[in-house]
């Protein structure tokens, strides 16, 4: 007797947005990354179509990194207060992207100006040629203030920046238009008030194909239940037609793992729960797969051993093309 | 005991030491603007204390100098003068009356709720020496069929009033659960009972002469407003003051059936011994207030009333200054939450008489949606606060002269007002309008956010706001304005009752399209644009002319039993008939809250025209 196929045919397909810019297209990355393109519910290779594997990118940063936890701290001590350096490694260290987080700009971790976040971004992206994601401070001022003059110096380097909130989406909107970057749309995990933000940047002239969503990030055992179901539900949106819902997805867990009891404390507190250099990447590395699982597409990690786990895994998980293709 | 003296009214009360100054004002009968229900949260209730010292102080947060408010300043030892400011004496307490087509020369029509029949007795002999009221009784029967009860009163003088009026008496009969009620009998007066309808919104009340060429409606505020905008808050206050509370809001809403009745009465140039009925429609909680039942579980689960199927009462027993024989009708309600107002809304749409199903969506603070045919009737209730009533919001008013009630764009906002007076505020519709044309303008964004430097959007206080007509045009002399709050409480509302007709849709099987009409009631004005309802996304997206706006079909219903003890029946009939949906623990139902949060909706391919219009 046959098998039935049983598989399901869905009438959506995610986005595919490509960040970076080579010489070619009027940057100067040596190379771009693609994102999206699914057909299909992640992982389920008989359905659909899984152009693109997920990519990763490390963060970097000027600011103070004291607030890293050590598992993370150590990995970058070195080059930390350099960011040339620091984004040189980066590429050595298996990212395919790099994220400039620009929490220094904000008031309490040094206030450094306008000028000097886009030089920042200036140097980052003279020492790398790995496309770039530039992630703003997370309070509405700072980044209104910084993020404009950021999109100008990476003018051309089509760069992904965020985020773009519901109560916040003028400015980088209007930047990221004038100077031809995507954009990171975040919502605090519901589909509802994704969808607004989705609609209210087309109506400013977004391109929806030019948004990668956020749903904001929680780290396993720190909330992420709550955004894994999100990102689900979008995909089932998206992929049943939704045009609202087929950005791909980013999330941003590298700063959430020191948020983790768990994942970060030290064997001396916590013997029970093994060796902390163990642990800590570990619990990074999985929470990255399990949002690989529910559909992320771009994931920015701050631990390069994280990194290398996590991509070691999903090469064997990661649905290979069908033989006949 | 202290004296507290309000200016500039004057007006003093005694009150205890650690009395709220708005409660002080409350037992001193002088209005205080107030929408929270005394919680501190709403600023509206902002005096100044000119003489004597008070304890407390309300959270100076934003408070200018000298301002206190009322509901968290507390009287001390001291004598006050407390003074209030022109806007927190905006409580409007006018009654206003509008005219309406006068009805027949000869109204009530026979069959209504009470009604005087001249009867021809034959006098008793000693062959037929029945007692007198059987006599009458024996008569009435003749007349109409049914159970008649005499009561005490009538009884006493029957003997006297029948032989007074030799045999050929009025009578006059109300009809009951149970059958007729005869309230008076006396010599042939050539006058009918008149009656008055009244519909008690939780934010306006609507009160209507039932006479012969009669044809005025008047309105207020509910004077409850001063407890809080919704029902929930006055139950909450029942509860707080279990003594005093629920007595209080009764009285309130009673003084003011009594100032419609006046007004009614006045215009007409009527006798109060000449209305013999009134009958009564509202939700729920305002029918369990204006009977003074302690409403206190209809708030908490499994949210019970005490009563929704009313039997008459004697209006002495409400406490309304009508003909003392008369009676006192309440529509009968669903449940908790769906009231006689939506009963009453049933029975004048003919909703339930339909060969196709359609819905009824009552606008109300409490709003309700009945959906339905001669098959079926199903009910659920979505809590859409006052905000289209003009109740809560900085320039919000009912629907009266003045009354900012459309507004469209000719390259700048244009807007008329009811009966083209000087602006006193925004009703409903105007809200509808003015929502509708700043989305469209681009002045809003979609969220309802004012766009910075757009025209006509200012900033004060670090809000944006937006200024319809300017102070020198407005006839309070304040600008006409629209803030942000006011637009999140008119975006809730509508995506609350959006999202409570989808999920009852969707309970059924059925989506906004399987709808042969959608009847949107309501007193907010009387100039609802569809399209712009559609824009906002307060109505769904249907060819237009399946949207019908049917205006206060609560006050309608309460009418047409009045006129028809037919309707008696039919409205039990179709609250017994009529099954009710709890949205509250319905899964779906948030969910379904937050995308219609939106303008017009999260799903702009459920709203295709709106999409087209402002691609």
């Amino acid at each position: 007797m046959p098998v039935p196929d049983v598989s399901e045919r869905l009438s959506g397909a995610i986005n595919e947005v490509t960040i970076g810019a080579t010489e070619e297209q009027g940057g100067s990355r040596t190379r771009t990354v693609t994102i999206g393109g699914e057909t299909s519910f992640p992982m389920l290779s008989f359905e659909g179509r899984y152009p693109h594997p997920p990519a990763f990118a490390l963060q970097i940063t000027a600011a103070d990194v004291d607030d890293w936890h050590a598992e993370a701290k150590k990995h970058v001590a070195d080059v930390a207060g350099d960011l040339e350096k620091w984004a040189g490694k980066c590429e050595e260290w298996g990212a395919d992207l790099i994220c400039l987080d620009l929490a220094a700009a904000h008031p309490d971790s040094g206030g450094r100006s306008p000028e000097q976040c886009a030089d920042d971004v200036k140097r980052v992206l003279g020492a790398s040629g790995l496309p770039l994601v530039v992630w703003g401070t997370d309070t509405d001022e700072v980044d209104n203030n910084i993020l404009p003059k950021c999109t100008q110096a990476a003018a051309g380097e089509n760069c992904l920046f965020g985020t773009a909130k519901e109560l916040n989406y003028r400015t980088l909107a209007a930047s990221c238009l004038a100077d031809s970057h995507k954009i990171i749309a975040e919502a605090p995990s519901d589909i509802n008030l994704s969808k607004q933000l989705h609609i209210l940047l087309k109506d400013v002239g977004v391109n929806l194909q030019d948004i990668i969503m956020h749903p904001t990030t929680g780290a396993l055992g720190f909330g992420m239940v709550y955004i894994y179901t999100t990102i689900e539900r979008g995909r089932i949106a998206g992929l049943s037609g939704d045009t609202l819902m087929q950005q791909p997805v980013v999330v941003n867990i590298g700063k959430e793992i020191g948020r983790v009891k768990e994942a970060v404390s030290p064997e001396e507190e916590s013997p029970q729960w093994g060796k902390v250099q163990v642990r800590a990447p570990l619990w990074e590395a999985a929470t990255a797969v399990g949002y690989v699982e529910a559909g992320a597409e771009l994931l920015v990690l701050r631990n390069p051993e994280a990194l290398q786990q996590a991509k070691t895994a999903l090469e064997a998980l990661w649905p290979k093309p069908p033989e006949s293709a | 005991m202290p004296v507290v003296t309000f200016l500039p009214a004057g007006v003093s009360v005694e009150a205890d030491p650690g009395t709220s100054l708005l409660d002080a004002a409350r037992q001193a009968n002088v209005p205080i603007r107030n929408d929270c229900g005394g919680q501190g949260i709403c600023t509206r209730c902002q005096v100044e204390v000119k003489r004597g010292e008070v304890a407390g102080r309300g959270s100076g947060g934003g408070l200018a100098e000298g301002r206190f408010l009322a509901c968290r300043t507390l009287v001390a030892e001291s004598d006050l003068e407390v003074y209030l400011p022109e806007e927190t004496r905006e409580v409007e307490t006018e009654v206003t009356l509008r005219r309406t087509d006068p009805f027949p020369a000869d109204y009530p029509p026979p069959g209504a709720m009470v009604e005087t029949v001249e009867l021809d007795l034959p006098a008793p002999n000693l062959d037929d020496n029945v007692s007198d009221s059987e006599r009458l009784v024996r008569r009435l029967r003749k007349w109409r069929d049914a159970e008649y009860h005499i009561p005490l009163g009538v009884l006493k003088d029957l003997p006297v009033r029948l032989r007074d009026a030799q045999w050929r008496a009025d009578v006059t009969v109300s009809v009951e659960p149970w059958g007729s009620r005869i309230l008076r009998v006396g010599r042939p007066a050539r006058k009918k009972p008149y009656m008055v309808a009244v519909d008690i919104g939780t934010t306006a009340i609507k009160a209507q002469l039932l006479a012969p060429e009669a044809g005025w409606v008047a309105s207020c505020y509910n004077s409850q407003v001063m407890f809080g905008p919704d029902v929930i808050s006055r139950i909450i206050h029942c509860q707080r003051d279990e003594e005093h509370g629920c007595p209080a809001l009764k009285q309130l809403v009673v003084q003011d059936i009594e100032r419609l009745i006046a007004a009614l009465l006045d215009a007409q140039g009527v006798e109060r011994e000449d209305v013999w009925a009134l009958v009564v429609s509202g939700n729920t909680t305002m029918i369990h207030l204006f009977l003074g039942l302690y409403p206190v579980w209809i708030r908490r689960e499994p949210y019970v009333g005490c009563a929704y199927l009313l039997a008459p009462v004697r209006p002495e027993d409400v406490g309304v200054n009508i003909n003392p024989a008369g009676r006192v009708f309440c529509l009968p309600a669903v449940s908790s939450y769906v009231g006689a107002d939506i009963t009453a809304g049933v029975l004048a749409t003919g909703l339930g008489d339909r060969k196709r199903p359609s819905a009824l969506i009552d606008l109300g603070t409490n709003g309700e949606i009945a959906i339905g045919c001669e098959e079926f009737l199903v009910c659920c209730s979505a809590s859409a606060g006052p905000a289209f009533e003009g109740g809560g919001s900085a320039s919000g008013t009912r629907a009266r002269p003045g009354a900012v009630e459309s507004v469209w764009s000719e390259g700048t906002l244009r807007w008329r007002t009811v009966g083209d007076e000087p602006p006193v505020g925004i009703c409903g519709t105007g809200y509808i309008d003015l929502l509708a044309t700043l989305v469209r303008e681009r002045i809003m964004d979609k969220t309802g956010r004012f766009v910075a430097g757009a025209p006509g959007v200012v900033q004060r206080d670090d809000e944006f706001l937006y200024v319809l007509a300017p102070a020198e045009q407005a006839a309070g002399g304040r600008d006409i304005i629209l803030t942000q709050a006011d637009v999140e409480n008119l975006v809730r509302a509508k995506g609350a009752i959006y999202a409570a007709g989808s999920v009852l849709l969707e309970s059924l099987g059925m989506d906004w399209g399987d709808l042969e009409t959608i009847m949107l009631a309501g007193g907010f004005g009387d100039r609802l644009n569809k399209d712009n309802a559609v824009t906002i996304g307060l109505l769904p997206d249907v060819p237009r002319e399946r949207i019908a706006f049917v205006g206060n079909t609560s006050l309608q219903g309460a009418v047409m039993v009045a006129q028809d003890a037919a309707n008696y029946w039919k409205a039990r009939d179709i609250a017994g008939k009529m099954t009710y949906f709890e949205l509250s623990t319905h899964p779906d139902f948030m969910d379904r809250f937050v995308s219609a949060c939106f303008l017009p909706h999260t799903d702009t391919e459920k709203f295709p025209s709106v999409s087209a219009a402002q691609e």
